[in-house]
């Protein structure tokens, strides 16, 4: 060390900044809840569910690009958190995402399923959006946003394999999809500080199936490109989506 | 906070400042690795803020490019496939051998003026340089390998810690940090001193044929597509190749899925074109003269007028990139030593 006192400099700079950053008496926590559920009972690897056409399926891969979390205060000011979640069911603790907001009169929750266009082209991404995570297309730049793969005895590929890679940030076939919760005008959004807002969010995965587009392993069993099929497969996962219930701890 | 950036710009600078004085004393030659522009040039596209080049962060993307490491069974560097003397092109391969007697699907392009890139490949899947490694990297059938096994592969090497610590603050063997190198060494395959440009310049002349050649390529209208300096638009276009039946790679339209861009690909530069036969996405033509013969289909162009564009084509050969000890595989990057 030939320089201690620029080095004693520097760390009491950075001692300082991150005394600048706490906010211990004033945060408070927004909090997501995700259940993955199919057939009624959660949605886990290697378990068997069928869907509405009744084919058989066996997941063993399902993970998915959340984030963007939105809150909107009763005043109309947004806390907006530019972050992404990596949610996969083989990583259970992916299905609670904790964030810091401020506390405050809550009336409106927004977020986003797939991520946004400009992180799919503006070089290599960090933490969950690294592209080791297997969650890119190399060769046709951008987010893989949603992976279910698995087998089904309804599938024509080789060795009964299914496999939908669902992505796309292109018009006229983006995939990704922006989703909300209302929260009611009585006190029931209010946040203190210290305290939690949990909102617990169900992810139907029979609508993936079921949606507005409907999606038969016989006749669909892989997607592995952006386009309008996965712009289609977009709405129907946007549709698995829905707030069972949320509350301040 | 404001006060804080000041603190620690100053702080860097002083590092920089005793870095150099460093230097100084140990009589260590220093030449700092610097991108410039060629005067009257476009804007670039990359974006060298968010990676600025260095000279540690050029060497170790120098010694990335050429490492087996980043393949599968260690014989596909990025340089088995770009080679500095063609111009970092396949030399003579219309596909590229890649990991288990694979071949590439497409020509590989010479390499070179990067920078002013927005998207690679010849169907310009690629958004961003940075991602460009990714690629070839994780294809079956050229490097074969996966991100997280060539990053451990590198943290598992003696001499990597060390260099990405030089290259990059946060030190990190990460993706990001490991594209980046790559993108510093690229962006700084400029070829902007061939015949042409010290015409352009100056400093020398053409002969007559060349000059003829020059003319004609003006007025029949190439430089449309292939529009100076860089000689691309950066436009996707039909270029009236038939889709080859068995590959059937209908370029763009891979990418966008519109029906309108079905074998449409990127207007490649036709610098130091010389080198970068075969030619075209799939490698179809053999030489220059196949080449024009197949413009003289759709564009008036008699024997003599096709002679006179090659030679005119001969005059975009930089040897300043083909010869240039500092992308040579065999020569060290000099170095900024900082001692602490
Ligand atoms: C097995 C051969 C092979 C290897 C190894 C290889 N490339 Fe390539 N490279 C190609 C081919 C073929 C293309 C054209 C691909 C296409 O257009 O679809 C290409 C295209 C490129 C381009 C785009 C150029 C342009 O003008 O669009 C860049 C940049 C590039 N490679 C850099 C690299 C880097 C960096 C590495 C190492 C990490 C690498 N390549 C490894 C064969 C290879
Ligand atoms: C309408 C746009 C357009 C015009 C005009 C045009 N080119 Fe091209 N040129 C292209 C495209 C696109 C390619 C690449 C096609 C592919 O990859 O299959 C190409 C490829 C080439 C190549 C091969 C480069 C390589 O490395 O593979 C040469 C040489 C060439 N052009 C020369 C010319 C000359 C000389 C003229 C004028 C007589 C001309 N071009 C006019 C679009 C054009």
């Amino acid at each position: 060390m030939k320089y201690p006192l620029l080095s004693v400099l520097l760390l009491t700079l950075f001692a300082a900044c991150s005394k600048d950053n706490s906010r211990e008496d004033k945060a408070a926590w927004l909090e997501i809840r995700l259940s993955p559920e199919m057939n009624s009972s959660a949605f886990q690897a290697n378990a068997n569910y069928s869907n509405i056409y009744g084919e058989l399926l066996r997941p063993t891969s399902f993970k998915f690009y959340l984030g963007q979390f939105k809150l909107t205060k009763t005043d109309g000011s947004i806390v907006s958190l530019d972050q992404y979640n990596l949610v996969d069911f083989n990583d259970t603790a992916s299905f609670r995402i904790r964030m810091e907001v401020s506390p405050g009169q809550y009336s409106h929750l927004q977020y986003q399923f797939g991520v946004d266009s400009a992180r799919n082209v503006s070089g290599v991404q960090s933490g969950p959006l690294d592209p080791l995570l297997g969650m890119f297309w190399t060769w046709n730049s951008g987010y893989i946003f949603l992976k279910l793969e698995g087998n089904s005895t309804a599938s024509n590929q080789a060795n009964g394999k299914f496999e939908y890679h669902i992505g796309g940030f292109r018009s006229p076939y983006s995939a990704i999809r922006t989703l909300e919760t209302d929260f009611a005008a009585d006190e029931s959004g209010q946040l203190g500080s210290g305290q939690t807002l949990r909102v617990n969010l169900s992810v139907q995965m029979d609508n993936f199936f079921a949606g507005a587009h409907p999606l038969r392993i016989a006749d669909t069993a892989t997607v592995m490109t952006p386009g309008e099929r996965a712009a289609q497969i977009a709405d129907n996962f946007a549709a698995c989506f829905s707030t069972t219930n949320y509350q301040v701890q | 906070m404001r006060n804080l950036l000041t603190w620690i710009s100053f702080g860097l600078c002083s590092v920089a400042v005793f870095a150099l004085a460093c230097n100084k004393q140990k009589d260590v030659v220093t030449e700092p690795i610097v991108f410039k522009a060629p005067d009257g040039w476009p804007a670039t596209v990359y974006d060298f803020n968010a990676n600025p080049i260095t000279n540690a962060g050029f060497a170790l993307g120098k010694k990335l490019f050429y490492d087996g490491k980043l393949s599968k069974d260690g014989n596909f560097p990025c340089g088995s496939c770009h080679q500095q003397f063609a111009a970092f092109s396949n030399y003579d391969h219309d596909f590229s051998h890649g990991f288990n007697n694979q071949f590439t699907t497409r020509n590989a392009p010479a390499l070179n003026n990067l920078a002013w890139q927005s998207a690679f490949h010849r169907d310009g899947g690629i958004s961003n340089l940075d991602l460009q490694p990714l690629a070839p990297i994780t294809a079956p059938n050229e490097m074969a390998e996966t991100i997280p096994h060539v990053l451990a592969k590198l943290a598992a090497d003696p001499d990597y810690p060390a260099l990405f610590k030089a290259a990059f603050a946060d030190g990190a063997i990460n993706t990001a940090n490991m594209t980046k190198a790559l993108s510093q060494f690229m962006l700084m395959l400029v070829s902007a001193d061939a015949k042409y440009d010290q015409v352009k310049a100056g400093t020398a002349s053409f002969d007559v044929n060349e000059a003829a050649g020059y003319a004609l390529f003006q007025s029949k209208g190439c430089t449309n597509c292939h529009a100076e300096p860089l000689f691309t638009n950066n436009a996707y276009v039909n270029d009236n190749l038939p889709v080859d039946p068995v590959r059937n790679d209908v370029g763009r339209m891979a990418i966008t899925g519109d029906a309108a861009d079905y074998g449409k690909f990127k207007v490649p530069s036709l610098r130091n074109v010389a080198f970068s036969f075969p030619y075209m996405h799939d490698g179809r033509f053999g030489s220059l003269s196949e080449v024009m013969s197949h413009y003289a289909q759709t564009i008036s162009l008699n024997a003599g007028e096709q002679d006179l564009l090659i030679a005119f084509l001969q005059t975009l050969t930089d040897s300043s990139l083909t010869k240039n000890p500092l992308f040579s595989p065999d020569v060290d990057v000099p170095q900024v030593h900082i001692h602490n």
